[in-house]
């Protein structure tokens, strides 16, 4: 990570995030209030032409947006930095620091509201053949249905079924809003900020189970323990059901800073 | 030296980092022009790449649970 390297003709600025300036402004990349985390990287990557191309590029993709996250997770650790999206890259230091002057005001209001806490995630996945074998064994509903089927003349029978697979969708929703309503308010309670996000897609999660919850939570490093006792807590009562808490962290405070 | 992505890590997963890297986060307009619809053509094709690879995996799988059926 450059800090007193001087770009040369074909090296350019790549921006990971913004922290407070310790150091005399002299000193790499800062003002007298802002530094910014950057790496210098080559102009043959990321030209236009070049920058098309390495777009399409899954690995690239995959081996800058790691090492983007890497890197800010190295600073975080010594200091709140506010992460900024992939992307920012600049040609020459005087349009970084002529950015960082433009936005003193609102970086350092978010360094203060960030100051000591960290993102974590929260994922509840559901796999629902579990869930929906909990479901015949404790809804009464259910298990009444079951007894008329097993006594029901094959036609009788049949339609029973049907009425069963109808029931057991709902019984299967129901279950699933009542766990997310629970976590949701258990966890916006334990935190300073929090923020439901998308349910990520089950190609791109690789995990058993389909993601039925996802919230994003902004907490102090006292509630983190909090929260892990939170899960380990959980895991029995939610294993039964087929479901599993899943945590992740802890990021630099993306989905807080929201600003274009 | 980039980092190289660790399928290993269950805390980070791939999905979790590029959802992000790539959408969240403060945008700063910098020297180049990495609009959103850029980023979200990395976002589709990686994407695509997964659900091509479950798709396979799933008519594999329904395939020899077919066989066993009859």
């Amino acid at each position: 990570m450059g800090s007193e390297a001087v770009a040369k003709n074909r090296e350019w600025y790549y921006l990971f995030g913004i922290v407070k300036n310790g150091k005399p402004s002299s000193q790499g990349l800062a003002t007298d209030k802002l530094r910014a985390v950057y790496d210098l990287v080559d102009a043959s990557d990321f030209c236009e032409e070049a920058l098309a191309a390495n777009l399409r590029n899954m690995e690239w993709v995959q081996q800058h947006a790691a090492n983007h996250q890497h890197t800010l997770t190295l600073v975080s650790q010594e200091q709140t930095v506010i992460p900024l999206k992939f992307g920012a890259v600049f040609r020459s230091k005087a349009s970084v620091l002529k950015m960082l002057r433009d936005r003193e005001e609102e970086f350092e209001c978010f360094l203060d509201r960030f100051h000591n806490t960290s993102e974590w995630g929260v994922k509840l996945y559901c796999e629902e053949a579990q869930l929906s074998q909990w479901l015949c064994a404790h809804s009464q509903p259910l298990i009444t249905l079951d007894r008329k089927i097993q006594s029901a003349t094959p036609g009788g029978a049949f339609l029973l079924k049907k009425k069963k697979e109808v029931l057991l969708k709902e019984a299967l929703k129901e279950m699933i809003n009542q766990e997310r309503k629970r976590l949701f308010e258990v966890l916006r309670d334990m935190s300073a900020h929090s923020k439901v996000l998308k349910e990520t897609t089950r190609e791109l999660t690789r995990r058993n189970g389909s993601n039925v919850f996802n919230m994003a939570l902004l907490i102090s490093e006292e509630t983190q323990r909090k929260l892990a006792d939170f899960q380990e807590a959980a895991k029995v009562h939610l294993r039964a059901k087929g479901m599993h808490l899943e945590l992740s962290g802890p990021w630099p405070p993306y989905s807080f800073v929201t600003h274009n | 030296m980039l980092q190289e992505f660790d399928p290993e890590d269950k805390k980070m997963l791939l999905s979790d980092v590029l959802d992000r890297v790539l959408h969240q986060g403060v945008t700063i307009t910098g020297d180049l022009k990495i609009g959103i619809a850029d980023v979200d053509l990395i976002y589709c094709g990686l994407r695509l790449l997964l659900t091509s690879i479950d798709k396979l995996e799933e008519e594999t799988k329904v395939s020899t649970n077919s066989e066993n059926e009859w």
